[in-house]
């Protein structure tokens, strides 16, 4: 069974930036993943606006 | 300037309070926030918090008295949800002796001044290997990839939980 994107054919040049970048947000304290997180939401909001889906509200939060 | 965690915080007082006055035994955060402790941001809407109530567990559980506190605290529940300081809060009474476990272990991890109890990593896995969605899947292949996870704790919570081997058949969604 392929369980790995190179066996897949995924350059592996590119699945190391991936992962390297992964890592990255992963070692982030929480506060500023949570600044990340809010970021997705909007994201994710204006993706389901412009395709007419439902929207989820972003969080509102204190800064 | 207040911190982006301060919404966080005072949910998770509210939750305090709860198991000061004895409404709740215990809490810890789990789901898609507490993934984000260990892991890379996940997209969520919720605080998902589990919580042991002082009846115990079993399949006819009453939030009642938790909404009832909460509503004296000036916090009414939307639907499944109960919002403090503007976000969603969905509070998930124990139910399964994994997720029991999980509770009673969780682990003190710092919020901003202040603790926050969050479901352990290797909890966390075994929760998604049990629940088994493909969000799930997917977040239990993030997992393995991030988050420092102690395997020898992980083999024993899943053995013990009737899990073992469970894991292998989530892990293969390896993501580029």
């Amino acid at each position: 069974m392929k369980t790995s994107p190179e066996e897949h054919g995924f350059p592996e040049a590119a699945a190391q930036a991936n992962r390297e970048r992964r890592l990255r947000l992963a070692r982030l304290p929480i506060e500023e993943k949570i600044r990340i997180l809010v970021r997705m939401q909007h994201v994710a909001a204006e993706i389901a606006r412009s395709s007419g889906r439902p929207v989820r509200k972003p969080w509102v939060l204190e800064d | 300037m207040v911190g982006r965690e301060a919404w966080m915080r005072k949910a998770i007082e509210v939750i305090r309070k709860l198991v000061e006055d004895g409404t709740v035994t215990a809490y810890a955060v789990g789901g898609g926030m507490a993934a984000t402790f260990y892991a890379e941001p996940v997209l969520t809407y919720d605080l998902d918090v589990f919580i042991i109530l002082p009846t115990g567990g079993g399949p006819l559980v009453s939030l009642a008295p938790v909404y009832e506190r909460l509503g004296a605290m000036g916090y009414a529940p939307e639907r499944e949800h109960v919002l403090i300081a503007g976000m969603p809060v969905q509070l998930i009474p124990a139910y399964n002796a994994l997720v029991e476990e999980a509770v009673v272990r969780a682990v003190d991890l710092p919020l901003g001044d202040s603790r926050v109890r969050v479901v352990g990593p290797e909890y966390l896995l075994a929760i998604m290997v049990q629940t088994g969605r493909p969000k799930d899947r997917a977040r239990a292949a993030i997992f393995l990839d991030e988050a420092a996870i102690d395997g020898v704790r992980l083999k024993e919570i899943l053995k013990r939980h009737g899990l073992a081997g469970k894991l292998d058949a989530l892990a293969v969604d390896r993501r580029p």
